[in-house]
């Protein structure tokens, strides 16, 4: 409880810093989308089921802020969280390779996705300014944060996970 | 009873229960505002004063790089002000005796009213959409405040938005170089009808697209370009650019370019919000 309580914090953190720091440092109008290595991060810390909770949540708070659909990041983050529960299952806790390219994967299939809601749908399909120009910039850009933000979240995670008195992800897998 | 629970509740079944409840929140928020609008008043009342807070702290930052600005900037920018107070001097004498003329003629014709100046509220930006995909921000005045949907929000003597949600303590203003944003305007000198519309792709060098002027109108590059007369949600004659460039379209009907809006929307930190809208003035709507 008092774990899911941390997360649930930190969620709210990172949505603050999302939405008050991020503008500043924007480039060309791209910014990393925070709120997306949640997600990534969780799943590979504590398993799917951890994933799914933290994406669920980052999710739902970037839609009601964000401009799309209730739901529709809700979703997506979900899979990711999943995703990387799954796929990064047997990988070593102390790897910083897989993560990474979990993370810049996610940013781009969520770019993607963006793109394909709010402009493919309604007919603008322009690919080659979006690649080169949103999709492929907001993704090294996550991918930038994630490096810089992975050891901190890490560490502060370990420590809560210790305080809570929860094992590594093999303790969550028996649970759930 | 709690064993098979546990037992049922696999990561997978989670995974897929968990999607299932995303795609019935999207059909939800499809037909209905309800939850979304229950689910952003609730979380109002956590973020707003931490964004706020946060905001203040980041000012003082701010203002305390700014007084670090260079001694020789400041002397350059005295100089160059000066000449321009006696520039403006002189305009100014001119304009008065305009505005005196115009205001005898507008007496004759009893336009007053929809001429005045509007009442205006101040409003600090606290916050802009936490996406990369559009241009919506927040200010930190809402429906308390005697905001509403459809106010015009000015900054500086540009057009900057429209109100497009409102909350207790806050509003969403979604701003004219936004990809969706489309506002009715016209050219300042003639009155000619243009349509002004945001695009993602000249987003990043803040320019917003101008399109439909008819073939024979006379517009060319400066040319300032004002909210129009038949636009039902903005105010009439609110500056929204100037002209950058203009060129005939391909079917030698029309023309379209695009415009360097004057407000300057990289560093949007206060807004002025006109308490009027159209509809209060052309007395539908509440």
């Amino acid at each position: 409880m008092k774990y899911r309580l941390y997360q649930i914090v930190l969620i709210f953190v990172f949505f603050i810093v999302q939405t008050v720091f991020v503008p500043f440092i924007r480039v060309s109008g791209n910014g990393p989308e925070l709120l997306l290595l949640l997600p990534v991060f969780f799943g590979f810390f504590g398993g799917p089921v951890n994933g799914i909770f933290v994406g669920v949540l980052a999710g739902i708070l970037a839609d009601v802020y964000g401009g799309t659909l209730l739901g529709t990041s809700a979703f997506l983050f979900v899979c990711f969280g999943y995703m990387s529960g799954k796929l990064l299952e047997n990988v070593e806790q102390e790897e910083f390779f897989f993560p990474m390219m979990l993370t810049v994967l996610s940013a781009f299939l969520y770019e993607c996705a963006m793109w394909f809601v709010l402009f493919v749908l309604h007919n603008r399909i322009d690919a080659g300014f979006f690649f080169t120009r949103k999709i492929l910039p907001i993704s090294l850009y996550t991918l930038a944060a994630g490096i810089a933000l992975y050891f901190p979240v890490r560490c502060l995670d370990r420590k809560m996970r210790a305080a809570a008195g929860r094992g590594g992800k093999r303790n969550e897998k028996h649970l759930s | 009873m709690k064993q098979r629970l546990k037992a049922f509740f696999t990561p997978v079944r989670i995974f897929a229960l968990t999607l299932f409840a995303c795609i019935i929140l999207a059909l939800i928020s499809i037909f209905s505002d309800t939850v979304s609008q229950a689910l952003r008043t609730g979380l109002d009342t956590v973020i707003v004063p931490m964004q706020k807070g946060i905001n203040s702290l980041g000012g003082v930052f701010y203002d305390h790089a700014v007084n670090l600005a260079t001694r020789e900037e400041l002397e350059q920018q005295v100089t160059d002000l000066t000449g321009r107070i006696e520039d403006l001097q002189e305009e100014n004498q001119r304009l008065a005796q305009d505005a005196y003329e115009l205001s005898r003629l507008r007496r004759l014709y009893a336009l007053d009213e929809q001429y005045a100046s509007w009442p205006k509220t101040a409003a600090r930006v606290i916050g802009s959409g936490s996406d990369n995909w559009d241009m919506e921000f927040t200010i930190d005045k809402g429906s308390n405040d005697g905001m509403r949907v459809d106010m015009n929000v000015i900054a500086g003597n540009g057009l900057v938005g429209i109100i497009t949600e409102v909350y207790p303590n806050r509003s969403i203003v979604r701003s004219i170089i936004e990809d969706n944003s489309y506002v009715s305007g016209m050219l300042s000198s003639t009155g000619q009808i243009c349509s002004v519309q945001g695009d993602i792709t000249l987003m990043e060098s803040g320019q917003i697209r101008v399109t439909d002027f008819s073939a024979d109108t006379d517009v060319k590059a400066g040319d300032e370009i004002v909210t129009s007369n038949i636009s039902d949600k903005y105010l009439q004659g609110i500056l929204i650019g100037t002209v950058r460039d203009i060129s005939a379209d391909g079917s030698q009907i029309t023309k379209s370019g695009t415009i360097t809006p004057a407000a300057d929307f990289e560093n949007l930190q206060e807004v002025l919000v006109i308490t009027t809208t159209k509809a209060d003035l052309t007395g539908d709507g509440s």
